[in-house]
Formats: structure tokens, C-alpha cells, sequence
């Protein structure tokens, strides 16, 4: 018994923990520790996909997880009407550019771009794949990348045990349900969800107590795909 | 069972700890509703759907955003204070808020309904923003001279 217990421990501990990679956000993310930036400035998305709603959508989405990172962002609807007078609203023209100029006019240590591949309605859910790539503004490297690729099932269950026993149109009722979900459910969860899953690893900022004390918290791989049923 | 409870216990504690940094919310947003908070909801409305009262909505939303910080950090979060700045500085906000406000959004504000009042609040905010977050002052000195020169 005395053998068995502390090994049930270490069990629990190590299941529980969920590490789901080998690697730590001080491997992944170098550069964020070399460079330590404080400012972020969040572009609007670049939107490869063919929902024209998805770049406003997504931008409303983004300021709020880098603040509570403990990064200081740079005003996201201050940004936008500069960016917006200044040209600057495209931000594919500036993904491969010198960003120095972001650094001397906004203050910015680091430039946000995320880029929507797909963000759509499929069957019951929302599918979306979003990248995010944090560059230096001063060194112009790639300090964060990474991409996920969320399936959001808005799909609702009207209470039945199992299929086997459900009259059809218990099933018809789930699947009426479902669609009317699908249709007023706010696209921006599913932005929130991928957010979630992409900004979690990333090393936290000035304001956050862990600022520089995190290189060895495990993180997912680089790239992760979700199954979220909301 | 006494001998093993005093170790589950402790499993429990480790469990707590060991899995990485736990979770903190470092700012007020306003709370949510359907998992959008308040913020999200109001501020970042598409220019398509705003209307004079989301703006009214959208002032008392920044007064009490600034009055009521929360979280761990208990300031306004990054870019609040300018952003509602900003928008008191606008002369479109002055005569939406006198014209749509209702009486209860009009006495939620620590201040009068007039010009000087508005720009005063303003001045005041964008001096917030820097002091809170110096890091700002690259962009929000500039846009601040810029709007009351």
C-alpha cells in the first residue's frame, strides 16, 4: 500500500498536468525573451476567406487576450483610424516590409498580424483557420507563430440518453436546433476559442507577475487543430 | 484511510500548483454576457451599427470601466482611458450624448454634459493613459496636441 499510494500521486500529477508537447514557451519563443516587448500594435487581419465579415469580427477579438498577457496594446480603434488615413489598413503590404516605422510612430515594439484562411459555416459548426504572427518592429524577426484550426460544434443535444433510443423527431428537433444556433451564434466565439488556444502559450508581458519567469512552461506544438464543443 | 487522506491532500495542493502559471484576470472588461464582454460588444460595434445611442452606451460603458477597475492589476485596462479620451474629444459624441442619453446615462457621468466638460475629461483621460501605461506616450502625446491644439 505504501508503494502503491505515492505512485497514484505522481499518476494524478502527470495526467493531469496535460502536457501536451515536449517543448517549453523558451524554445518555441526565443525571440519574445530576447526582445522583451512590451507595446503591441495589432494590425487588421489579412482575409484570405470568403466570409467578408471575418476581419472586423476578428479584430474586435485580439486587443483583449494581449492585455490580459500583460502586453500594453496600442488602442485597437485609435490604430484603426490611423492605419485607415495613413494607408495602412492592408496589412498584407507590410507583412514582409521593415516595420520600423510602426515602432517610431506608434511606439510599438512588436507588430501583430493574424491571417484568416478559412472561417466559415460548416454543417453544424463554425470552421476556422487563423494564423497569428508577432514580428519585431525593430528587428523585423518573427518573435510568434502560430496557427489554429478550430472547429466550433454549435450542434445542441435536446436531452436524449443515446441515438439508438431517440424517436426521429427528437433528432429533427436537435438538428432544427442546431441550425437556428449556427445562425445567431456570433461568429466572434469562434474567434475567441482559436485566440484562446493560440495566445495561451505566449510568453506573458510587463504586466503579468510571471514577466520573464515562464521559458519553462510546457506549451502545444506550434500549430494546433481544435474540436470545441460549445 | 487516515493514512492515505493527508496525501490526497496533498496531490490536490500539487495539482493546484504544478500545472503551470494559473490563470489571472488582470483587468475589469466590463463583464460578460454569452461569453463577450461588455467592452467587445459596445466598442467594437461595425460602423454599420452604431448609432447615437450605442454611442451613449458606449461613454457610460468608459466612465464605468475607469471608475470600477477590477482584476489583479486594479487599473483600467491598456488603451481604455484614451480610447474613451478620444471619443469625448469627438464633437459628434457632445451632441449625441445631449440629444439620445436618457436622465440615468446623464447622471451615471462624473461630469457635466458640455463642451469645456467633455474636453476637460478628455485632457484628463489622455494624461491617465500616460501615467498608467508610459510606454503610450510615443502615440498618445502627439494624437492628445494634435486634437486640442
Amino acid at each position: 500500500m505504501r508503494k502503491i499510494v505515492p505512485l497514484f500521486v505522481l499518476v494524478v500529477l502527470l495526467s493531469a498536468c496535460g502536457a501536451s508537447s515536449d517543448l517549453t514557451r523558451g524554445q518555441l519563443y526565443p525571440g519574445m525573451y530576447e526582445e522583451k516587448p512590451v507595446t503591441l500594435l495589432v494590425m487588421p487581419p489579412i482575409n484570405n476567406s470568403a466570409n467578408v465579415e471575418a476581419k472586423e469580427l476578428l479584430y474586435t477579438s485580439i486587443s483583449r487576450p494581449l492585455a490580459e498577457a500583460g502586453y500594453y496594446v496600442i488602442p485597437p480603434s485609435l490604430a484603426m483610424a490611423v492605419l485607415r488615413q495613413e494607408s495602412g489598413y492592408d496589412a498584407e503590404l507590410f507583412l514582409d516590409k521593415p516595420l520600423k516605422q510602426f515602432h517610431e510612430f506608434f511606439g510599438a515594439d512588436a507588430v501583430v498580424f493574424s491571417v484568416i484562411e478559412s472561417w466559415a459555416k460548416q454543417g453544424l459548426g463554425i470552421n476556422t483557420e487563423i494564423r497569428y504572427i508577432i514580428k519585431s518592429a525593430l528587428t523585423d524577426q518573427v518573435l510568434f507563430d502560430r496557427t489554429c484550426n478550430l472547429f466550433l460544434d454549435l450542434s445542441v443535444n435536446s436531452g436524449s440518453s443515446s441515438d439508438s433510443g431517440r424517436s426521429l423527431l427528437s433528432i429533427l428537433v436537435d438538428v432544427a436546433a442546431g441550425a437556428i444556433n449556427t445562425a445567431l451564434t456570433d461568429h466572434i466565439e469562434a474567434a475567441r476559442k482559436a485566440n484562446y488556444y493560440i495566445f495561451r502559450d505566449l510568453p506573458v508581458g510587463k504586466y503579468d507577475n510571471l514577466f520573464l519567469q515562464d521559458q519553462d512552461v510546457s506549451t502545444d506544438p506550434q500549430n494546433v487543430t481544435k474540436y470545441v464543443k460549445e | 484511510m487516515r493514512r492515505i487522506l493527508p496525501l490526497v491532500v496533498l496531490a490536490a495542493g500539487l495539482l493546484l500548483t504544478a500545472c503551470g502559471p494559473t490563470a489571472q484576470i488582470l483587468y475589469n472588461w466590463g463583464g460578460e454576457y454569452d461569453g463577450v464582454t461588455e467592452y467587445e460588444r459596445l466598442a467594437y460595434r461595425s460602423s454599420a451599427t452604431e448609432s447615437p445611442e450605442s454611442l451613449c452606451s458606449m461613454l457610460v460603458m468608459y466612465e464605468r470601466l475607469v471608475n470600477n477597475p477590477g482584476g489583479w492589476r486594479q487599473v483600467p485596462p491598456p488603451g481604455i482611458c484614451a480610447e474613451y479620451a478620444w471619443l469625448l474629444a469627438q464633437p459628434e459624441t457632445l451632441t449625441a450624448f445631449s440629444q439620445h442619453a436618457s436622465s440615468r446615462q446623464k447622471e451615471s457621468l462624473s461630469y457635466a454634459v458640455s463642451s469645456a466638460a467633455f474636453q476637460a475629461r478628455s485632457r484628463e483621460l489622455f494624461e491617465m493613459e500616460m501615467r498608467l501605461y508610459p510606454e503610450s506616450i510615443t502615440f498618445i502625446k502627439p494624437l492628445a496636441e494634435r486634437l486640442f491644439k
